[in-house]
């Protein structure tokens, strides 16, 4: 999909006014956090499994390499093939390549947040193929038109009134014309035109939770099923997926999908863990005849080089998203490309280009919760800063914003002329707005008090006088005791 | 192959290396010793009683479970399932047993294979179940077809007591002992769900609706292992 991050605060200011989005977005609150907090707390050992991971990602980060040609080995020894792509252009040639090759109609997709990267159903399409999502959120956001707000709930943003809407005029064309609103009925519906689907595809694509170096397996984790049905029915699978999934053993993808299932959606373990690798056997009774993976760089190594290199711990659980307040109020589609929310702040500029989404690393408040629910221990917030860096460094922001920081910076960096014009400041805004005991505006601080008053100082003391104040009271009292 | 020497330099760069593609004849050590000791993590403690704690965790994730003294008792606590949730199990066609099981005495009717995709009830045998998930185990092979476990409304799954494992990754040793892994092995934990529409929890989205399981005590007979 088209980057539409530059224009994350005109995206913001609507999503703001949405009073649909806003009651989809209540949800969330009472839904994914609460059952998260419910899940890890019967966990005693959650710190330490934590910390496990965290290294284990780490070892793996330092020989990625190794561990990739590891995983290609044990795949091509099970019969399947290995491709890498450069970039997610590169991924949608090499798949539409393939399904060109078979004669593929129809192409089945579990959800993949690398494919929404590359656009990989507009490249299907283009290639005049039907390419259908079978996950149930983004087969709602697929008729729609629309980018995933949420990575494991892509139609978080939808009522059932709208998916309703969707259904019924998407659905005609095979002879559904009876309105449903009932969310069972729905599920149903969507149930049985994708089971047709699925019957027919001749190639079935899903990305991939993890990659085994051991055994050239990887895992797939879905609730609803979808992914098997993609991965086992059709003749021809294909598994689309970072370099950076890629695990030594099976012990340590039960580490991590410890961590996974509950900080996602709360549940000890997924549905459906599935671990598949390689074509049919000889002695199967069912099962896809050719079997491809696309490992896909796509600015990757550009992050495993840099300052970013802790964010390819990423498994794209969510949690960040759930427990961001700036997400809680604007959703995910503010954020103008396929990742939103904390984790999207930073992976986005670093795949589209800080230049083409210079606000997201501020679409924060630096309050933390996003670091401290991520079950891969990444600092958020220290990346994002990192971003912030880059974009002033780069000259990204508005010169007013620069000037701003430049004044800021002058202070920040000279106490004794902070202190100064912090005391000046006080006593000033003391004295004007002691009375009414608040500012209703504020001369360069516009966009702040226009949603609410700044309550005056009521005396010109500053912290640092307070401060200075105590110490020496503290420091009489000791003398007087010894 | 263009790209993967690109990427291979980029990531050998990016790790501070001279940017040559490494070969996988150059794996180092500490890859190679990580790769065959198998690591284990911290593990979650789990219940002393096995059995109970998997069938606790069966029944959390809406799995419905019945203990049976023999597998002689199978086939009829299939049928009593199905009568009990309406299903008429005599229609043709209507359940399919996957052949690892087909040495029980089922009806006539019932047909043994891979999964038609018009049956209601799919009826497997596992490897595995794991007391810590709740999960059931199943793996692909010419005796259970992975079909089975998705395509049909009502999935029901015989397991035996002595299969019941402590953790997920106690599943791992058996698999690793084998010629070769299957090509599917499927941890299943509950019938399909979806919360896609209002984050509100439906069952039976695209997998099975209902699923039960046949608990048998003991181990199972050299037939139907």
């Amino acid at each position: 999909m088209q980057v539409q991050s530059l224009n994350f605060k005109a995206r913001a200011s609507d999503a703001l006014k949405d009073e649909d989005l806003k009651a989809a977005l209540g949800n969330v609150k009472n839904g994914f956090i609460g059952k998260r907090a419910a899940a890890v707390k019967l966990v005693p050992e959650w710190e330490q499994i934590r910390t496990e991971a965290r290294d284990l990602k780490n070892h793996v980060l330092e020989n990625l390499d190794h561990y990739l040609l590891a995983y290609e080995a044990a795949v091509t020894d099970n019969g399947g093939h290995v491709h890498w792509a450069g970039s997610s252009t590169d991924a949608n040639d090499i798949i539409v390549d393939i399904c060109r090759q078979a004669g593929a109609r129809t192409v089945t997709k579990g959800k993949s947040m690398v494919g929404e990267e590359a656009n990989l159903n507009g490249a299907l399409e283009a290639a005049g193929m039907e390419a259908i999502e079978t996950d149930l959120g983004e087969y709602i956001i697929q008729l729609a038109k629309e980018a995933p707000s949420h990575i494991i709930a892509p139609a978080i943003h939808k009522t059932k009134e709208q998916v309703s809407d969707l259904f019924h005029q998407h659905h005609a064309q095979y002879d559904l014309h009876e309105r449903i609103v009932d969310r069972s009925a729905l599920v149903n519906e969507a149930r049985t035109i994708l089971r047709e689907k699925f019957r027919c595809a001749d190639v079935g694509i899903t990305g991939a939770n993890f990659l085994i170096a051991e055994t050239g397996q990887h895992v797939l984790v879905t609730n609803e099923g979808n992914g098997d049905l993609t991965s086992n029915l059709p003749q021809i699978q294909i598994v689309i997926v970072g370099i950076e999934k890629v695990i030594p053993t099976l012990e340590d993808a039960s580490c991590l999908l410890r961590l996974l299932a509950r900080s996602a959606t709360g549940q000890h373990f997924s549905n459906y863990t599935s671990l598949m690798s390689g074509p049919a056997r000889k002695e199967d009774l069912d099962g896809p005849e050719a079997f491809h993976v696309v490992l896909v760089d796509n600015h990757r190594t550009e992050m495993l080089a840099g300052e970013l290199r802790e964010m390819l711990r990423c498994f794209r659980c969510g949690a960040c998203l759930n427990h961001c307040p700036v997400y809680g109020a604007v959703g995910g589609h503010a954020y103008g490309w396929v990742y939103p929310g904390p984790m999207g702040s930073v992976v986005t500029p670093a795949m589209v280009g800080i230049e083409n989404a210079p606000d997201l690393p501020h679409a924060c408040t630096l309050n933390g919760r996003c670091a401290e629910v991520c079950p891969m221990s990444i600092p958020l917030p220290r990346l994002l800063r990192e971003h912030r860096r880059q974009t002033f460094e780069r000259s990204l922001q508005t010169p007013g914003a620069r000037y701003g920081l430049g004044v800021w910076a002058l202070l920040a960096t000279r106490p004794r002329l902070y202190q100064w014009t912090t005391r000046l400041g006080v006593s000033l805004m003391s004295r004007v707005g002691r009375k009414r005991g608040h500012f209703r505006r504020l001369l360069l601080a516009g966009a702040w008090t226009q949603s609410r008053n700044l309550p005056s100082p009521q005396g010109s003391s500053t912290f640092m006088n307070e401060y200075r104040q105590r110490q020496k009271q503290n420091n009489d009292t000791e003398r007087l005791h010894s | 192959m263009i790209h993967r020497e690109a990427i291979l330099g980029r990531i050998s760069k990016a790790l501070g290396r001279d940017g040559t593609p490494v070969k996988l004849a150059e794996q180092p050590e500490d890859v190679s010793t990580r790769l065959q000791a198998t690591h284990r993590h911290t593990l979650p403690a789990v219940g002393a009683d096995l059995v109970q704690a998997a069938i606790d965790n069966m029944e959390s994730v809406l799995m419905s479970v019945v203990r049976l003294q023999t597998s002689e008792e199978c086939v009829a606590a299939v049928q009593w399932y199905l009568e009990s949730q309406g299903i008429d199990g005599k229609a043709s066609g209507a359940v399919t047993v996957s052949p690892g099981l087909a040495s029980m005495q089922w009806p006539q009717c019932y047909q043994s294979g891979a999964a038609t995709g018009l049956e209601q009830v799919g009826v497997t045998a596992c490897i595995a179940a794991v007391a810590e998930t709740g999960s059931l185990v199943l793996a692909s092979g010419s005796e259970s077809p992975v079909t089975l476990n998705f395509l049909p409304e009502t999935h029901i799954v015989v397991v035996y007591e002595s299969q019941i494992v402590r953790h997920v990754d106690d599943v791992f040793p058996d698999l690793r002992q084998r010629d070769k892994m299957p090509r599917a092995i499927n941890f299943v934990t509950g019938p399909s769900r979806t919360a896609d529409i209002e984050q509100t929890l439906e069952i039976g989205a695209h997998g099975p609706r209902r699923m039960h399981v046949l608990l048998v005590a003991g181990k199972p007979g050299a037939q139907y292992g």
